[in-house]
């Protein structure tokens, strides 16, 4: 922790020395002159996500996507699904890298501050061949854009629970160098009040040990050369410590503890080499710790390694004709008291994409192939086509359709006891269509998609003997239907209306498992809610801005064979916040009252563990710019 | 508003006090009558859904038997129960408590407060001892109060309990049992066992059965040392017979027939194998594929077997029963982990 805080005085001071001069503006952005044509998968559905009033990745998603975030508490392990499908099939892509573990497969998105990120978005279904084999699901896509600017950021934030959190960056330049620093700090006891059903006539009682601390650290740096070369260089680092609640009924003596400590370095290059040719080049290390403590066993101390080299070539033929080609080296290193020994796995995946757009700009074509071999196995083939038609000027017609797979992960294959070495990757296809309708101010999706995942890896109890085992175990399928509109309207000069809503049907069920007569058989999966949904109204007048979002999450069945006594109830969660924006010369801010789950609604979102009731924040946010011009 | 006629106020005002003159039905209450098979269910760890189930064998009738009489859950990792006195005391482990429950009408009537308690034995109407996963000791109750009323120290976690007069065999997490003078509460010597201390259980006064289930390779599932059945007697203070199995598991479990002197035990997985004085080791039942046993029971009073099948350990496990014709006469669907029985008819 005392490195980070050292590193980061250490850049401020750097920084400061070269942030003297201004140039015009520009934006290092990871995929930026790829990002037109080759980044997003044609025919898929990419949802913006607005970033202001939330803290962490996990709010950020509960508060603005249809979707259902697992988790244990408002600061513990938190994991979502795309379509229905398990945590492990959604990639977390950051600048264009996926870092999803290679242990476990995850990335908790507690750990996800969201004053690191610029831009997040959300990549429903077919694109995975763009993100990577993890991404069967989707991917949430976040990325950091460095702006040439000179201006200091400060925010704090006080919560209920005793949860805050300051943060601070200085941003600057100096000729076509350009520089941003960032530091944050979060705490809080997240000792909130509950009902516990378990004690005779359901008391009011303080969870106990929720208390969390995290500190992050991010420095990043581009340059840019006359002869069209840039750079971008990211150092991130996060470190945190979570007390692990436990969930109702159990003693809490066990005092679990779990420690994450993250670092990212991440290298950029970009070259334009002529007005047809562009090269793309990323170099990145994750070094990521996880640490657990329980007062009555052996600490569980456990490292991965990631080296990803990526060079990508990009041939613009006409202007409506590109071919994209990247080769990508990743050597994926663990260490953990769960293997005994270090295990590795190298990857060399290779990928060619072409889009076509007609010359009447009416159709657009995408066709790519993924190809990848790991420890010089090769892996399945994984081809992916994308379509979409004009039919309007008004409505759009998207198709995607995708072979998939996702290897197993390392705790999968090398576990003790319970790791398979011989596990085949989980393969599968989906498909999807979508209509998009926009009409001046109103705009509307509707997806629906198909899902088949095959050799589906679950942890069974092995027949042999008494332990666990991971299995290519099932078959899962997944049909559903995404409904999304926003409507905009100003509606005087300094009036302004919004409102979103988002809708997901989704029918996941077991196909196939690994007894034909097995209970959870078109039952569906656990954790999967069949409805979810959000509305959000936000409506500015003048300096004043009223935000009102509300999330729905239907019924959850906790046990594979769908018992109506194993679900956890249907919730609706509420959220206002009142803003103010201020404006004085070269300072900008604004000021958030929020009040989250104004109804009170008591829900879990996993089964025995409670949710806060009621809660209340403020936050505070500065901008100054120190540009002299 | 629509006026009401007086002629349809009247018509009614008459129908409702023909309504309200009939006769009054006999109600009556029923009350549980707690008497059954009771289903251990341990629950899923760390998500708190033990519970009791109580299966009626004339009915074919299953439910949450503390849910019913206490509407409340009972908690997490419901390790074991047992009845004595006038009470059922229901070990929760991972709760840690034991809930003493009314043996008549199942309501809660004591929690006696413990750290991650295991097994309860009774010794006599007014003591016990409790065993303890994470602690070295071994808690002594007094059942009169049903509080803690002193410890021993035995240098290991431990489990099962059987006795042999005065002294009290404890099975513990390293491969010998410990030995506790139950006069003195005083640790008195210990036995060497094998590894995978398993199960300990008495099949006369004077002599006890102890399973062990071997030593796996983690890495490789390899068998390094087979499981085996040894027995422990009165005067002794060692194995005095060990039988060795095929072959070895991180798990089993045993039960004795009175009535035919028989032991059955598992290590999991399909196979349940008898022993007998005079017939030896011998496989006795093959479960259906898929199928596996978590826990064992003989129903005392004809001799049925009762398999618990945790199945994946996330939903609802099964119990089968076997009459002693080996003939599966019965499934019930329990509740999750299902880990054993206790017979109360």
């Amino acid at each position: 922790m005392r490195h980070i805080c050292l590193i980061s005085f250490l850049c401020l001071i750097v920084s400061n020395s070269i942030a003297q001069e201004a140039m015009d503006t520009f934006i290092i952005d990871g995929f930026q002159k790829l990002a037109a044509n080759n980044n997003q998968q044609v025919g898929t559905v990419k949802l913006n996500l607005p970033l202001q009033q939330t803290q962490t990745l996990n709010q950020l998603l509960n508060q603005n996507a249809a979707l259902f975030v697992k988790q244990y508490s408002p600061s513990a392990l938190a994991t979502t699904s795309m379509r229905g499908m398990s945590a492990q099939h959604t990639a977390l892509v950051w600048n264009g890298i996926n870092l999803q573990s290679c242990m476990n497969g995850l990335k908790d998105l507690n750990l996800i501050p969201m004053f690191f990120i610029e831009n997040a978005t959300l990549e429903s279904g077919a694109n995975n061949n763009l993100v990577g084999q993890g991404a069967i699901a989707g991917a949430i896509q976040l990325k950091n854009k460095l702006i040439k600017e000179k201006i200091i950021k400060f925010e704090s934030n006080l919560g209920s629970f005793n949860n805050q959190q300051q943060a601070f960056s200085l941003t600057g330049f100096h000729k076509n160098l350009s520089f941003r620093t960032k530091v944050l700090h979060r705490n809080g006891l997240n000792n909130f009040q509950y009902y516990d059903y378990f004690k005779q006539g359901s008391p009011l009682t303080k969870l106990e040990n929720n208390e969390y601390k995290q500190v992050g650290f991010m420095q990043e740096l581009s340059y840019e050369t006359k002869s069209s070369h840039r750079f971008y260089a990211n150092f991130w680092a996060m470190e945190s410590e979570r007390m692990l609640p436990s969930p109702m009924g159990v003693a809490s003596f066990a005092n679990e503890q779990q420690n994450d400590r993250n670092y990212k370095a991440y290298l950029q290059h970009q070259f334009q080499i002529n007005s047809k040719l562009s090269i793309h080049n990323k170099l990145c290390l994750l070094d990521e710790y996880i640490d657990y403590f329980h007062t009555n066993l052996a600490p569980a101390l456990s490292r991965s390694v990631n080296k990803i080299i990526e060079s990508e070539l990009n041939f613009q033929f006409k202007p409506q004709l590109s071919i994209t080609s990247s080769v990508n080296f990743t050597n994926q290193h663990a260490f953990s008291d769960g293997y005994r020994t270090g295990k590795k796995r190298d990857l060399i995946t290779w990928l060619n994409k072409l889009d076509w757009l007609s010359k009447n700009q009416v159709h657009k074509l995408s066709l790519s192939l993924r190809s990848q071999m790991h420890n010089m196995e090769l892996a399945p083939l994984a081809p992916e086509i994308g379509y979409e038609q004009k039919i309007n000027s008004y409505l759009k017609l998207k198709a995607n359709a995708a072979y998939c797979y996702r290897l197993p992960s390392f705790n999968d294959l090398f576990w003790l006891p319970g790791g398979n070495a011989n596990l085949m990757p989980e393969k599968g296809r989906k498909a999807e269509i979508t209509t998009v309708f926009a009409f001046d101010k109103f705009k509307f999706n509707m997806t629906a998609f198909h899902h088949l995942l095959n050799n589906w890896i679950i942890w069974l109890p092995s027949s042999s003997s008494s332990f666990w085992m991971a299995q290519n175990a099932k078959q899962v399928q997944s049909n559903g239907l995404e409904f999304s509109s926003e409507y905009a309207h100003e509606i005087k000069t300094h009036s302004k209306i919004k409102v979103i809503s988002r809708y997901q049907f989704v029918n996941t069920i077991n196909t196939k498992t690994y007894l034909e007569d097995e209970k959870s058989l078109g039952k569906q999966l656990i954790y999967t809610p069949n409805h979810s949904g959000m509305l959000g109204v936000s409506y500015q007048f003048r300096k004043l801005q009223l935000n009102v979002t509300s999330q729905y999450i239907g019924k959850l069945y906790t046990k594979s064979d769908n018992l109506e006594y194993h679900t956890l109830k249907p919730y609706l969660l509420l959220n206002i916040g009142l803003g103010y924006y201020l404006n004085y010369k070269k300072l900008s801010g604004e000021c958030w009252f929020n009040v989250m789950n104004i109804n009170n609604q008591i829900y879990q979102v996993m089964e025995n563990r409670p949710m806060p009731l009621r809660n209340y924040q403020i936050s505070l946010k500065i901008n100054i710019n120190y540009d002299k011009n | 508003m629509t006026k009401i006629k007086i002629s349809q106020a009247l018509l009614l005002l008459s129908f409702s006090l023909l309504i309200g003159c009939k006769k009054d039905e006999k109600v009556t209450v029923l009350t549980e009558n707690y008497k059954g098979v009771y289903v251990i269910n341990e629950g899923g760890f760390q998500k708190s859904n033990g519970s009791i189930g109580l299966y009626k064998p004339g009915t074919g009738e299953y439910f949450d038997a503390f849910q019913k009489a206490n509407d409340l859950p009972l908690g997490d990792v419901v390790q074991s129960m047992i009845a004595t006195n006038q009470f059922f005391y229901i070990v929760v482990n991972n709760s840690n408590k034991i809930e003493v429950v009314n043996k008549e009408t199942f309501k809660k009537a004591f929690t006696i407060p413990l750290n991650s308690p295991r097994y309860l034995f009774p010794l006599s109407a007014t003591k016990a001892y409790v065993s303890h996963l994470f602690s070295n000791e071994v808690s002594i109750i007094d059942l009169n109060t049903n509080i803690k009323s002193g410890t021993i120290n035995i240098n290991h976690w431990s489990e099962h309990f059987a006795k042999l007069d005065k002294k009290v065999l404890v099975g513990t997490n390293s491969s010998q049992l410990m030995v506790i003078n139950s006069e003195t509460d005083l640790l008195a010597d210990s036995i060497m066992i094998g590894k995978g201390l398993s199960k300990i259980l008495n099949i006369s006064e004077t002599k006890v059965a102890v399973l062990s289930t071997g030593d796996l390779d983690w890495s490789s599932g390899n068998v390094l040392e087979n499981g085996k059945l040894s027995f422990i007697n009165k005067d002794s203070n060692k194995v005095e017979k060990s039988i060795s199995l095929s072959t070895g598991s991180y798990g089993g479990s045993m039960t004795f027939n009175a009535t035919n002197q028989t032991i059955y035990l598992s290590l999991g997985g399909t196979k349940i194998y008898q022993y007998t004085e005079t017939g030896g080791l011998v496989e006795y039942l093959t479960l259906n594929t898929g199928e596996s046993v978590y826990g064992l029971a003989v129903n005392p009073s004809n001799g049925d077997l009762y398999i618990t099948d945790a199945g994946d350990f996330n939903s609802n496990g099964k119990v089968y029963i076997y009459d002693v014709n080996k003939n599966r006469i019965k499934v019930i669907e329990a509740g999750i982990v299902p880990n054993g029985i206790l017979f109360n008819e």
